[in-house]
């Protein structure tokens, strides 16, 4: 095996070896006649006589020394780069078609999937669920030219309602909440940063069950009242941590302040975790608590009527979607009484009660982004598709016109004894390193595009940025390619002129 | 001299070769000559089949080649038989030996 991959580099040597050692035993044989008393004349021409054999012998004696397939595919290669080097218009075409289709479409379903369709980097994700307000008084809700248009839910509830949730611990297994998110102005070795911080209750990580890479995580002894003893704490993500921290061990303990206030570095969080709100990266994870150093005036723990925190739960072991929405609904007017505003009275207090309390599965995370531009992507997605399938339409169109237009061409291949299957391979090839090129340069169109789809969707108070990990789907894009390559170098072969046609075909040739 | 020729068994070429090779080296015409003269003329190995035998024994590692002076006064690929080729030879003989004597044993008992 060796050997013969070693002899593919030197062909040229081991071709004139064969040539070399035919010719020699031409001579001996002319030699042998002659000494038989053939006249040379005669003797040449008898030793000769078989020459017409000689390229078909060196050839079948090549192939003891090399790999034909491999070495027929290396042709097929090169002899498909030469076409579609000669057919320029032809090519660019085609590759723009597909850098476009391919590269419009991975970028939106990237984005869409970042978004909707990936499961957050948790423990069992489809356990984890938030709890929203629906059935809101319709006071709540915001009028343009005479429709309702958002809140149809609220995603947060006021903190009281947060606690009476948490202590169902038949339904919840651990029960946390976001109070906020946003850009904090952040001191980090005094110097000055905005990172994007998550303000978050105690149970947070256990909700998630997330483990720390450096130190430990937030726990709910860390998000009391006034604080712990030895003062805030905060949790880095993995990405602060490399980028201000150098992947230090010492980051645990350093005091950063945060708008102010000091806060120690507790820990790190994992690689790939940043945050429930796909799109937006937390850089920085906050007790809740301490928010009331921060913005003392604030009164969200004990007000009813600030409708200021996220729930989020995991449900209980053994517990259904279905039973805890059937519970939380059956339980909701009680929970509402006991929150309310004081003031409220008659029709208004009616409203409040009939609120509900609604579970909707977290297994993607909860993204304002997805909820305000997911129809938009996927209406996207969707043009993008048509798009792509008109494209490819044409494509077919334009390889099949070209495929009769090569009909001469390999009615020639064919009747110097070319093989179906060297034809088929051939025509294969070409596809393929059409498709894969096409690939390519739609991978790097999409990296481009994902970047200028991140930009059209961030706005000033919301920064998207997204792990793009082009690898697999990069990958599964050349498998499909790949297919689809060797379905149309396959029609195109099935076009292509049987044997019995070949006279006529290269007949054809020969009148232009 | 066409007439009786006798086409070979499939798989016997190689044997062929290896057992010409087996009194020292020699180049592919003489290989040919010596498989027709040493068969009686009964074998004729056209030039078609003989080198790309001679070349896939030689990948597999029972000949080696080197360039010499052949009786034409011209340089010639010669052939011999490595310390494999050797072995390969005798397991082979031994096994055409066994066949041969088995077909023959049949044959005659079914001609009795």
């Amino acid at each position: 095996m060796l050997k013969r991959i070693t002899s593919l580099f030197r062909r040229r040597q081991l071709d004139r070896d064969l040539f070399e050692e035919l010719e020699a035993h031409f001579a001996i044989k002319q030699f042998h006649l002659e000494q038989q008393g053939v006249p040379p004349r005669e003797a040449a021409r008898q030793a000769r006589l078989a020459l017409g054999n000689c390229t078909l012998w060196q050839e079948s004696t090549r192939r003891e020394w090399t790999l034909p397939t491999l070495e027929s595919l290396l042709q097929d290669i090169s002899y498909g780069f030469r076409l579609l080097n000669k057919d320029r218009a032809f090519t660019i075409v085609v590759l723009t078609t597909l850098t476009l289709g391919i590269g419009a479409n991975t970028a939106i379903f990237q984005l869409l999937n970042a978004l909707l369709w990936s499961p957050l980097p948790i423990d069992q994700p489809n356990r984890l669920i938030r709890i929203r307000a629906t059935n809101l008084p319709s006071t709540d809700r915001a009028w343009t030219g005479g429709r309702a248009t958002s809140p149809v839910e609220r995603q947060q509830v006021p903190y009281p309602l947060y606690q009476l949730l948490a202590a169902r611990t038949d339904l919840f297994a651990v029960t946390a909440a976001i109070l906020g998110q946003g850009e904090f102005a952040t001191e980090i070795d005094n110097a000055p940063h905005r990172l994007h911080a998550s303000v978050i209750s105690g149970s947070y990580f256990s909700v998630l069950g997330l483990k720390s890479v450096q130190g430990r995580l937030l726990t709910p002894s860390d998000d009391i009242q006034g604080g712990p003893p030895e003062g805030w704490s905060v949790v880095i993500s993995h990405n602060i941590w490399t980028r201000l921290f150098n992947k230090s061990p010492k980051a645990v303990g350093a005091l950063i302040n945060i708008e102010r206030v000091p806060y120690r570095v507790l820990g790190v969080a994992p690689p790939n975790f940043d945050g429930i709100h796909p799109g937006v990266a937390v850089e920085l994870w906050l007790p809740m608590s301490s928010f009331e150093s921060l913005y003392p005036k604030w009164n969200w723990r004990n007000n009813p009527s600030q409708w200021s925190t996220r729930p989020f739960a995991r449900l209980r072991p053994g517990v259904s979607m279905e039973q805890a929405r059937n519970t939380l609904h059956l339980i909701s007017p009680s929970l509402l009484a006991e929150v309310k505003d004081t003031q409220l009275s008659g029709i208004d207090l009616k409203r409040h009660l009939s609120i509900q309390l609604d579970p909707v599965s977290a297994r993607n995370g909860f993204s304002p982004i997805a909820n305000s531009y997911g129809p938009v992507l996927l209406l996207l997605l969707g043009a993008a598709a048509a798009v792509l399938l008109l494209a490819i339409t044409n494509l077919t169109n334009l390889l099949l016109a070209r495929g009769s237009v090569r009909q001469s061409e390999i009615a020639v291949r064919l009747a110097l004894g070319a093989s179906h299957g060297r034809v088929r391979r051939q025509l294969i090839a070409e596809t393929l390193l059409l498709a894969v090129t096409g690939a390519f340069l739609s991978i790097l169109f999409a990296r481009w595009a994902t970047q200028a789809l991140l930009t059209a969707v961030s706005r000033d108070n919301i920064r998207i940025t997204l792990a793009t990990d082009f690898d697999w789907q990069a990958l599964a894009f050349l498998a499909r390619l790949s297919q689809f390559a060797g379905i149309f170098g396959y029609f195109w072969f099935k076009t292509a002129p049987k044997c019995n046609d070949c006279s006529e075909a290269i007949s054809k040739r020969a009148m232009r | 001299m066409e007439a009786n020729r006798q086409e070979l068994l499939p798989g016997t070429l190689d044997l062929l070769i290896l057992s010409t090779l087996l009194t020292g080296k020699a180049h592919g015409y003489s290989i040919m000559e010596a498989i027709w003269s040493q068969s009686g003329e009964l074998f004729r190995v056209e030039e078609g089949a003989l080198y790309p035998a001679l070349h896939r024994l030689e990948v597999k590692g029972l000949l080696t080649s080197d360039w010499g002076l052949s009786e034409a006064n011209r340089r010639a690929k010669f052939y011999q038989l490595t310390t494999t080729g050797h072995k390969q030879l005798a397991a082979e003989r031994g096994n055409w030996d066994r066949i041969a004597a088995g077909m023959r044993r049949i044959l005659r008992a079914k001609g009795a």
